[in-house]
């Protein structure tokens, strides 16, 4: 589904990915583990399409289609999600219109009629207790004053209602206490299917206790320097970060 | 403009002050004449202001002193038909529609006997009630930009609105300015009076609009006098064509523990001047100013407003907010005066701004005079553009970066609108806002 072949991306002229390798297939679930600073957040973005990072070399396929040639809202429309690490607090948007407006983007985009209010309101509803999200949220402008918790859970539910093919999750541990995070891991285990994948971008093993990966990735310094099964995760948990650099740096 | 030919365009004024006073007939014996009479003295003494004099800083008048307007229309109002796409539909409502400046009965809805409410057009209070109006004029603060000083030499036509004391109007007034084309370029001197009882309510909307795009020139004043514990709704719409000049000023004067809620849109014109003056004469008054303004192409639009805190206790909020794009330009100037004895005042005011282009451009100018001590006074102004952070997120879900970027507009401008109390006044300027942002 998703080929990234010696991907190199760089901000303001600083290169932050120096030749990435993934391949995700279809129904897999992937972490990406790393130090800060190591490249994961850029990764994330570039796939979504951040117009701030520029890619100087390399490759990306998503079911064998360039996906540096779309705009963002094409590698959406194509079922692409990135749930943000920091949701954008937009006043004056509310949250519901925003959605329908996304959903009924997409649809037109795979020539499918735009669902009406009543049907809408209906898959909302039903996409909400996935997240446990209080309604009256959805009355506000999209995150704004949001808790931390709020944010993150809007993100899987604007998720788990676009339904994306691939689904990129930057940081969404971050800043969630135990219960939401049991309670966002159960939104997303919910969604997973053998149809779509997940790459899941996170700094701790915690996430990974609840939504359990196929493969595990260590990016340090914009490079992949190991990868594995799910017992990765708790063996950089174990040992730290610096074992993964000391193993990288080891002449093979 | 050369000093010669700005006094060229005095004796224009001066030439066309004379065929008005010859269309006069009978009119001119009254008192009011003299008022008139009196005005076109003051103006012929005073220029027209240019970029030197402060309050003309960043607004040229040299597009608008380059034509002649003449001051007659020979078009008779407009077929029921042209009228009906301004109108306000399934909201029951009162109206006064005017053509080029002429009331045109046909288009007007006026309250009936027993309304609490009573709606004349000035050309009719001039004849039955000009003591009045003298009375009115003389009670308003006193203007000196030649402007209003050629507004009130021409006083002839517009609205006289009047609230008795106690009385809750039932329907919102919604008072129409169309411009329809003439053989020759146009300008127009409306007059709106508002007087509103103690302890009345009324919302009152004035509408201008053009139905071609034709140059005119419309030179309106307004003033309204607010009863104690009155509450009165105000909104000033401007979609004139964008080929048009509108200079405005409206006079605001409020009693004891009054509420004013205004509300400006600027969608149209080639160089807008709106301006208010709102003077908070007694304790516990509350006024809210809020305006949005939308330019494209070569726009100019400048907005201005003089609060004017002469009592304690006095709270006013003031939100403007600028949306800017193509080549205009905005100006806005907010003024608040705190006088000495104005102890307990709380102000507030912002201006935000939003820039679409490069080549778009705005001066915005807070200025606070505050004489008393006890008092809180806050200001803020924004220049921007769309936040890309936010542009990314939208796009990030699908829509693409047009929707995205009209959507973040759009909601931008959605503050201010969604005040408006008039459920078909905020829906047909909904519609406009859509349309505009549609390019």
């Amino acid at each position: 589904m998703l080929e990234i072949r010696n991907l190199h991306a760089s901000i303001d002229g600083h290169e932050i990915l120096s030749g990435i390798d993934l391949t995700v297939r279809r129904g897999e679930v992937h972490a990406i583990m790393g130090p800060n600073g190591s490249g994961k957040s850029t990764l994330a973005h570039v796939l979504a399409g951040r117009p701030e990072y520029v890619v100087s070399q390399g490759e990306v396929s998503f079911d064998g289609r360039n996906l540096l040639d779309m705009t963002p809202d094409v590698r959406a429309c194509e079922g692409v999600f990135l749930a943000f690490q920091y949701p954008v607090e937009i006043p004056g948007v509310n949250n519901t219109y925003f959605l329908k407006a996304a959903l009924n983007a997409i649809r037109k985009y795979h020539g499918e009629e735009e669902l009406d209010a009543m049907d809408f309101l209906q898959l909302v509803r039903e996409r909400m207790k996935l997240v446990e999200m209080d309604e009256e949220l959805l009355k506000r402008s999209v995150n704004e004053g949001f808790s931390g918790g709020e944010k993150k859970r809007n993100e899987i539910f604007q998720m788990a209602v676009l339904n994306p093919r691939l689904a990129i999750l930057d940081e969404t541990d971050s800043g969630l206490d135990i219960d939401a995070l049991r309670i966002v891991a159960r939104g997303v285990n919910t969604l997973r299917s053998a149809d779509n994948a997940i790459l899941v971008v996170t700094h701790y093993q915690r996430l990974l206790n609840h939504i359990i990966p196929d493969h595990v990735h260590v990016l340090v310094d914009g490079r992949i320097v190991k990868s594995g099964g799910k017992e990765l995760a708790l063996e950089l948990e174990e040992k730290g970060y610096d074992w993964t650099r000391e193993t990288a740096a080891a002449p093979v | 403009m050369t000093p010669l030919e700005i006094a060229n365009r005095k004796a224009w004024y001066g030439s066309q002050f004379a065929a008005f006073e010859r269309n006069l007939n009978g009119g001119r014996a009254s008192s009011v004449h003299r008022t008139r009479r009196a005005s076109m003295e003051r103006f012929n003494g005073i220029d027209f202001p240019t970029a030197r004099s402060e309050d003309w800083k960043y607004t040229s008048l040299d597009p608008l002193l380059q034509h002649n307007f003449a001051g007659y229309s020979a078009v008779e109002g407009l077929a029921p038909a042209a009228v009906e796409p301004y109108v306000w539909e399934d909201t029951p409502h009162y109206r006064l529609t005017f053509v080029n400046g002429r009331h045109t009965a046909s288009s007007s809805r006026l309250p009936e006997g027993g309304a609490p409410i009573q709606i004349r057009t000035l050309g009719n209070v001039l004849e039955e009630d000009p003591q009045g109006i003298e009375d009115l004029l003389r009670s308003m603060p006193e203007a000196h930009d030649p402007f209003t000083l050629l507004n009130t030499a021409f006083l002839l036509e517009g609205a006289v609105i009047d609230v008795p004391d106690g009385m809750a109007v039932d329907k919102p007034v919604h008072l129409l300015f169309l411009s329809a084309p003439d053989e020759r370029a146009l300008v127009t001197y409306p007059r709106v009076i508002l007087r509103v009882g103690r302890e009345a309510r009324v919302s009152v909307s004035e509408h201008f609009a053009s139905v071609t795009p034709h140059v005119h020139f419309t030179n309106v004043v307004t003033q309204m006098a607010v009863g104690a514990d009155a509450v009165v709704h105000y909104h000033r719409i401007q979609d004139e064509n964008p080929n048009s000049f509108q200079i405005g000023l409206t006079q605001i004067v409020q009693a004891r523990r009054s509420r004013v809620h205004s509300t400006v849109v600027t969608l149209g014109g080639r160089l807008t001047r709106n301006f208010i003056h709102l003077v908070l004469a007694d304790e516990h008054i509350e006024s809210t100013l809020n305006g949005l303004y939308l330019t494209r192409g070569r726009q100019h639009a400048d907005h201005r407003t003089l609060i004017d805190h002469a009592k304690p206790h006095g709270t006013t909020h003031e939100l403007y907010k600028g949306i800017l794009d193509g080549h205009s330009t905005g100006v806005f100037n907010g003024k608040i005066i705190v006088r000495p004895d104005a102890q307990k005042t709380d102000a507030k005011q912002s201006n935000n701004n939003i820039l679409l282009s490069e080549d778009a451009t705005v001066n915005t100018r807070p200025q606070l005079e505050i004489f008393a001590d006890d008092v809180k006074c806050t200001h803020g102004a924004t220049v921007g553009r769309i936040d890309e952070d936010a542009l990314f997120y939208l796009q990030t879900r699908g829509l693409n970066a047009e929707a995205a970027r009209n959507l973040l507009t759009y909601a931008f401008a959605g503050e201010i609108l969604e005040r408006i109390q008039v459920p078909a006044l905020r829906e047909k300027l909904n519609a406009r806002l859509r349309d505009r942002l549609q390019h």
